[in-house]
């Protein structure tokens, strides 16, 4: 699954090998814990699209939770997010500045989880089940990667 | 609920993004319900559909597979 760390204005990419079925963890000695509404609702908090340049290449993604929840005003206080659709989604880039529209509808919503620190920082993880290898594989390569195994081990 | 293991009874259902749900209507009368994805759970994620952005259409044509599926 895909991580997402914003701390300090600024936004770090981890791909995790397996899924994170934990209530809490720590990366880099931060521990995160698990926010309730995204546990209540096992992880489907909206939709998320990944944003390609080509049907080979992801180079971001725009992500749209329902309406009335609280992960959508931090998200577009951002500096590096781009509120799209009349602020009903929000795009992140991970490199460049455009991407294709028409390969860029995935509507995926699977394993959705928002986790907080004590501090406040925030990490969104995204399933990515539905990418190709081909995919996986461009996408790992803006990410660190982190195994599963540790950040259970390192509760 | 409509994540966890529910999300992928969905996937398996919709496809994927617009082109893979254009597919199913277009082949609705041969669509099987994925084991384990009860009417109400579709139901539930039909009333979510309008709740959020539809980026590239793919809500409007996965609300229409419901609406067949719910009838």
């Amino acid at each position: 699954m895909l991580l997402i760390l914003f701390v300090n204005n600024i936004f770090k990419l981890f791909y995790c090998d397996s899924i994170i079925n934990v209530e809490s963890f720590k990366i880099n000695e931060t521990k995160y814990f698990i926010d309730d509404i995204s546990k209540k609702n096992e992880g489907f908090i909206g939709f998320f699209d990944w944003l390609r340049i080509n049907d080979k290449k992801i180079i971001g993604i725009r992500i749209c939770y329902f309406e009335d929840l609280s992960y959508n005003s931090f998200l577009l206080q951002l500096p590096f997010v781009k509120p799209a659709f009349e602020n009903k989604c929000m795009e992140i880039l991970f490199e460049g500045d455009t991407y294709n529209a028409d390969l860029s509808g995935d509507q995926d919503f699977t394993n959705n989880y928002v986790f907080k620190s004590l501090s406040g920082e925030y990490l969104y993880t995204f399933g990515l089940d539905n990418l190709t290898q081909e995919e996986l594989n461009g996408l790992i390569k803006h990410c660190k990667v982190i195994k599963g195994s540790d950040l259970i081990d390192s509760h | 609920m409509v994540g966890g293991e529910n999300a992928a009874r969905f996937r398996a259902l919709f496809g994927s993004n617009e082109v893979g749900a254009k597919a199913v209507l277009d082949n609705i009368k041969n669509v099987k319900i994925p084991n384990g994805l009860t009417k109400e759970t579709m139901q539930a994620y039909r009333e979510l559909i309008n709740r959020v952005g539809d980026t590239r259409g793919t809500q409007a044509i996965r609300s229409q597979i419901l609406d067949h599926l719910l009838k």
